[in-house]
């Protein structure tokens, strides 16, 4: 039991000392920032579709945007703006039948609990490390104790910004829209951010990698979020180059661990799909976190 | 061939063969040395002989290339045999600026194992220790750095552990807080084994009952202070001129092992001789300085590569 006790302090260590230096404040503000942002452009560009449509149907338009969304579902307006955002037409089509916005704060959900677990996580053990102030749990708990204690202090950080974000997007979607069924709402927005944090776990796993990697916080952060970046571009370069010779097999299983490719597949509605994509998705953070930890177990601190 | 304590299990510490190289720079060379339980042992050695490099290695903080650390008994320090056994002060650890010495010291002394029931009246015990009470809830970023310091110190005693090490512990301070804390260490004797890393060999002379010296890596002088020092076998007297003929200062008594006398009753007869012979007595002293024998261990060493030093 004293493992998992330490791995318990060791997290407490680390959300204290984020709630203390405002980073934990800071990043769940940055992602209430984000939901918030979506949740008013999403009001914005159904309040312009809807004024258009009005005008086209010669109604008068309405106050507060939401009353004329099953008539541009109709029209297919939304199914082809959601469409390229969940992978595909038909994907778009099966979804419209949860409420739109919450599908839309997923897709936004999905972009932004990434960003700010690769920005809190790629810090956290590499500044100890440079500060040297990591000697102080060194001495009291184990390299592995420590490591998962810092994880789990960020997917309790992860946990408390998507509720939060959930809450926010939920009572702005009531306020500034109308016909939003309220449990059918808080459904879709609690599903899509489950979905989200399964989709954000490797990267997760990737900044706690290069923390636990590199000794020096500027440099984690650096190669956290260079690989984040640049993830797309590597997944594209590498599918150009794969094919049957070694060179290109080997392309093929790099592509495996790009986990952006995998976006698509978490807006599945088959429930096959989605546990496959959730073990993929805690299978490729597992890789990244072991990557770090097997220089962090034995390099001199 | 430097000798070791005899009898292994009154043993504290039990470091042998030790190397460990950064790069080129060879920091440990076969260093070997002992501590016994209950004793507080000093560290000496010149910057980057490699005092930091040892601790640190002790501590778990470096891997040795090759040789064998028995810590407390049970083996390397592992932190499923050691926590809360070890305390240490590292050299140059920076404190999380945004906690308070109590919340650092409660989350520490809780992952070392204290009960919850018992970690409040621990914390502030050692913080009543370093004469840090009244400052137990203030920002460690509001402390000045002699605080800081007796926070750390504070983190290496919670807890009561078995074996402290601590690196430089009076920098810092000022030469009130500097005695309060040798005073609280000397108060840990036969309890706790202390293994003190220090230049301030004054302060390590009056404080510690064995000294290791360590010089480019190696152990070149280990064993009770009052050996290393020859105070228990040697007075040097000095003489006020004029001196009488035949006679020059200072005057060295080396008490060899075969002679059965005493040494205050070999250094009385001395005196009286030379009292007979007119000389005049300025100052009788046992022993040597530690620092003059440190001086004379360490004497016409090459100063230590880039490489070394203090940050390890």
């Amino acid at each position: 039991m004293r493992p998992l006790r330490d791995i318990f302090w060791v997290a407490i260590y680390e959300l204290g000392e984020a709630v203390r230096t405002r980073l934990f404040q800071l990043a769940i503000l940055a992602y209430l920032g984000g939901i918030g942002f979506s949740v008013w452009l999403f009001t914005e560009i159904l309040s312009q579709a809807e004024s258009s449509l009005a005008e086209t149907l010669g109604v008068p338009a309405t106050t507060r945007p939401g009353s004329m969304l099953p008539q541009l579902l109709q029209n297919g307006d939304l199914r082809s703006v959601l469409a390229p955002l969940v992978g595909g037409d038909d994907k778009a089509m099966a979804l419209l039948s949860q409420p739109v916005l919450g599908l839309w704060v997923g897709v936004f959900s999905m972009a932004l609990l990434p960003l700010v677990l690769v920005f809190t996580a790629s810090g956290t053990v590499s500044a100890e490390v440079r500060s040297r102030s990591i000697r102080f749990l060194l001495v009291r708990t184990g390299r592995l104790e420590i490591a998962f204690g810092k994880l789990l202090g960020q997917l309790f950080l992860g946990a408390t910004a998507s509720v939060c974000g959930v809450a926010l997007a939920w009572g702005m979607g009531l306020t500034l829209m109308s016909g939003n069924d309220p449990v059918a709402l808080m459904t879709t927005l609690l599903l899509r951010t489950f979905w989200a944090a399964l989709f954000a776990l490797p990267f997760l796993g990737l900044a706690l990698g290069a923390s636990l990697l590199v000794g020096n916080p500027n440099g984690a952060r650096v190669l956290a979020s260079l690989t984040f970046f640049f993830m797309p571009i590597a997944a594209a370069v590498l599918k150009h180059w794969s094919g049957p010779d070694t060179a290109g097999r080997i392309c093929d299983m790099l592509i495996l661990a790009i986990p952006t490719r995998y976006w698509a597949d978490f807006w599945s509605m088959n429930p096959g799909d989605l546990a496959f994509a959730s073990a993929r998705s805690v299978l490729l953070a597992i890789v990244f976190f072991a990557f770090g930890f097997a220089r962090f177990q034995r390099r001199d601190l | 061939m430097i000798p070791h304590v005899p009898g292994g299990e009154g043993l504290a510490l039990r470091i042998t063969g030790l190397h460990k190289r950064f790069g080129k720079h060879r920091a440990l060379d076969d260093l070997s040395l002992s501590v016994p339980r209950g004793s507080i042992c000093g560290l000496i050695g010149p910057n980057g002989a490699g005092k930091t490099t040892t601790m640190s290695i002790i501590a778990g903080f470096l891997q040795a290339d090759s040789g064998t650390v028995d810590l407390l008994g049970m083996g390397p320090f592992d932190p499923s045999r050691h926590a809360g056994r070890v305390g240490i002060l590292p050299q140059d650890a920076e404190l999380p600026v945004a906690s308070t010495p109590r919340q650092l010291l409660t989350v520490w002394g809780r992952l070392q194992g204290i009960p919850a029931s018992q970690i409040q009246a621990a914390v502030q015990e050692v913080l009543a220790l370093v004469l840090l009470g009244d400052r137990a809830d203030a920002r460690i970023a509001t402390l000045s750095h002699g605080m800081r310091r007796r926070v750390t110190v504070a983190s290496a005693l919670v807890g009561d552990p078995a074996f402290v090490l601590l690196d430089e512990p009076t920098s810092g301070l000022d030469p009130a807080q500097a005695r309060h804390l040798r005073d609280a260490l000397a108060g840990l004797r036969g309890k706790t084994t202390v293994l003190i890393s220090s230049h301030n060999l004054a302060e390590l002379e009056s404080l510690c009952d064995r000294v290791v010296v360590i010089d480019h890596g190696r152990c070149v002088r280990e064993g009770d202070m009052a050996t290393v020092t020859g105070a228990d076998r040697e007075v040097t007297i000095t003489l006020a001129p004029p001196y009488p003929e035949g006679l020059t200062t200072p005057v060295v008594l080396s008490l060899d092992r075969a002679d059965p006398r005493s040494l205050p009753e070999a250094t009385s007869e001395r005196l009286a001789e030379l009292l007979a012979a007119g000389a005049r007595i300025q100052e009788v002293r046992q022993g040597s300085s530690l620092e003059a024998r440190v001086l004379a261990d360490t004497a016409g060493t090459p100063p230590p590569t880039p490489s070394g030093g203090g940050r390890r």
